[in-house]
């Protein structure tokens, strides 16, 4: 909702976020000129508008949560959850940040203690590099019919990021036979799977096709 | 480089399971099954084994963790024991672990065992494993049909390979192992199938479908290894020794940097020409009379021709459809049915590799017998083609 607001907002406009329900919790905002600025970001519109519509009622429901398919074995996986792991990786994960060798240059993903390059290999030399605004090309594929998704087939490969660099991402907002080697993506921050038995959704990073946003 | 373990290691005896869905025994009968058969075998008395290994892969799934499920179920003789552990080259490793204390000189008689029960949870295909706490965040909840299916997008892409020719030679990779499973009777799979019956079997993971993919079974191998001194001693004229086992694990290149294609194993590749060296084999494609690979799929198998140095670049397609690795081709290739149709047991198939190639070099393979192999070769890929372990082994018959 703040996301929302914050895109149309005009500059010194103020801001209230109340939250309730047992209790009440209530931010005050104020936005600066930055808001009247260029984007970096797609805006909550722009999101929307770039959806994949899902026609099936069935797969609404069970998205929903009303309806309980059988999912397979695959599906009972304990999608354990740890939380330091996520507190000590949080810029990795969150906000997709690799690493960039600053003896070589390679930028690399996840970003690590040792440089990946097999002619640097140099230790503590990597810088943060932001991910998120970079494009990307598929470099493998595939469409799992085997993998468990709440939606099928599960899309995912190996993806080059301009800068250099490999992730093995899932990817998003790909029809079954779009995806093609040497294709164009972006990267949009989606629920990755969730924790059922402790609660906890856990988000990260996909590769989408690289349309207008 | 060090001179290597070339002819410093004899093979005794082997034994190895009927695999397959064994309902009928748990882990530790289906390793007294081998056992028992690589003892006689060897003929020694079991007591003299000094020291042995056990392969498990899945211990949340079979038999859980350490040394004891082996020396439990054989009752050794209070001899030191290892579990050892690395995803699909584990059997291997059990093997590797043996032949260096061997021919280090540590112990005479050593004993390499590798087993896995997968069937008794009811999963179809390998079952879920943990990926530890991090890459969990981050890595697409894949499967391994999935995973190796990505060789297959690349490779096509990088060769300028149209998909229905590439799908044809991948045909005809299953075609062929089913071909040679019908005739190993103690292989999971032994009925012959045909290149439309592949091609129009249900897709698992693009460009996959079920015919591209191996079974998943229940299993164990083992081997009894010693010193050529000893198999002298014990009347042996003529044996089959172990001429090079390289492994090479991934580093992170494949996963992180930009060098990788997605269409080769470079891990392969390197493990390949380190075992060539070891071996002394300077020509594989005119010296290697026998090979099992890691055929966990039918395009993985493809890819390896040209990672083994069997193929040209970009040329396995058209070898495979010439017949290069049939049965009577030029490097025959999963003799018994390989991954594909003998099954994989994880712990258990890299030693299931090694018996075959001593059955051929032995000249006992009965049906499916080579005319005079001499060298023969096995491989191993562990994990998924952007993150593995590789390992090439090469055995040869032997004047002792």
């Amino acid at each position: 909702m703040l996301a929302q607001v914050l895109d149309s907002a005009a500059p010194e406009a103020w801001i209230l976020v109340v939250g309730f329900g047992q209790g009440v919790d209530a931010l005050l905002f104020r936005a600066t000129a930055a808001v009247a600025g260029p984007r970096t970001v797609a805006t909550v519109a722009a999101t929307l508008a770039a959806r994949t519509e899902e026609t099936s009622y069935t797969r609404f429901l069970a998205h929903c949560g009303l309806l309980s398919p059988d999912f397979g074995m695959r599906a009972e996986r304990d999608n354990r959850t740890a939380q330091s792991v996520l507190w000590r990786k949080r810029d990795a994960i969150t906000a997709f940040t690799g690493g960039r060798c600053r003896a070589c240059g390679t930028v690399q993903f996840p970003p690590s203690r040792v440089c990946v390059n097999p002619a640097c290999r140099q230790t503590d030399t990597q810088v943060p590099h932001r991910l998120a605004d970079s494009a990307g090309r598929i470099k493998t594929f595939t469409e799992d019919w085997l993998a468990y998704s709440a939606r099928p087939p599960l899309i995912y490969g190996n993806v080059e990021f301009s800068e250099g660099g490999n992730a093995f991402i899932e990817f998003t907002d790909f029809a079954p036979g779009e995806a093609r080697v040497g294709a164009a993506v972006r990267f949009v921050f989606r629920l990755k799977d969730v924790d059922r038995v402790r609660g906890f959704r856990r988000y990260f990073w996909k590769a989408a096709p690289a349309r207008k946003h | 480089m060090a001179s290597g373990i070339r002819d410093k290691v004899v093979i005794l005896g082997m034994g190895c399971s009927r695999f397959g869905e064994r309902w009928d025994c748990g882990a530790d009968d289906l390793m007294i099954e081998a056992f028992e058969e690589a003892v006689a075998d060897a003929g020694i008395d079991r007591d003299r084994l000094e020291a042995a290994w056990l392969g498990v892969f899945y211990d949340e799934q079979n038999v859980s963790k350490s040394a004891l499920p082996l020396a439990m179920a054989l009752r050794l003789p209070d001899i030191p024991v290892t579990r050892v552990e690395n995803l699909c080259a584990t059997g291997t490793e059990a093997l590797r672990g043996a032949a260096y204390a061997v021919a280090a000189g540590a112990c005479d008689f050593a004993l390499a065992m590798g087993v896995e029960k997968l069937k008794d949870t009811g999963f179809g295909g390998l079952p879920e494993r943990t990926k530890g706490t991090f890459e969990d965040l981050w890595q697409p909840g894949f499967t391994p049909p999935g995973a190796f299916a990505q060789l297959a997008a690349s490779y096509a892409a990088k060769h300028g390979i149209e998909m229905p020719l590439l799908k044809r030679a991948m045909a005809h990779v299953s075609v062929k192992s089913h071909e040679n499973g019908a005739r190993t009777p103690r292989a999971h799979l032994r009925r012959r199938i045909t290149e439309q019956q592949v091609l129009e079997a249900p897709m698992v993971a693009w460009p996959l479908g079920v015919y591209d993919c191996c079974g998943v079974s229940d299993g164990a191998a083992c081997a009894i290894v010693t010193t050529p001194e000893k198999a002298r001693e014990l009347g042996r004229r003529e044996g089959v020794t172990i001429k090079a086992m390289q492994l090479v694990p991934s580093n992170g290149v494949e996963l992180s940097h930009s060098a990788w294609d997605g269409a080769h194993t470079p891990t392969t590749r390197l493990a390949a020409r380190r075992a060539y060296a070891e071996a002394g084999v300077r020509d594989p494609r005119a010296e290697v009379s026998v090979m099992e690979v890691h055929d966990c799929f039918s395009i993985t198998e493809l890819v390896l021709m040209e990672d083994l140095a069997m193929s040209g670049e970009g040329r396995a397609p058209a070898d495979i459809l010439d017949g290069a690795f049939d049965f009577d081709g030029r490097n025959p290739c999963q003799t018994d049915g390989g991954l594909k149709c003998f099954g994989h047991p994880v712990g258990a198939s890299g030693l299931r590799m090694a018996y075959e190639v001593y059955a051929q070099l032995s000249g006992r393979a009965g049906e499916r017998q080579l005319p005079s192999p001499s060298l023969g070769l096995t491989h191993n890929l562990g994990g998924i083609p952007n993150r593995n372990i590789a390992s090439v082994s090469l055995f040869g018959l032997q004047r002792l």
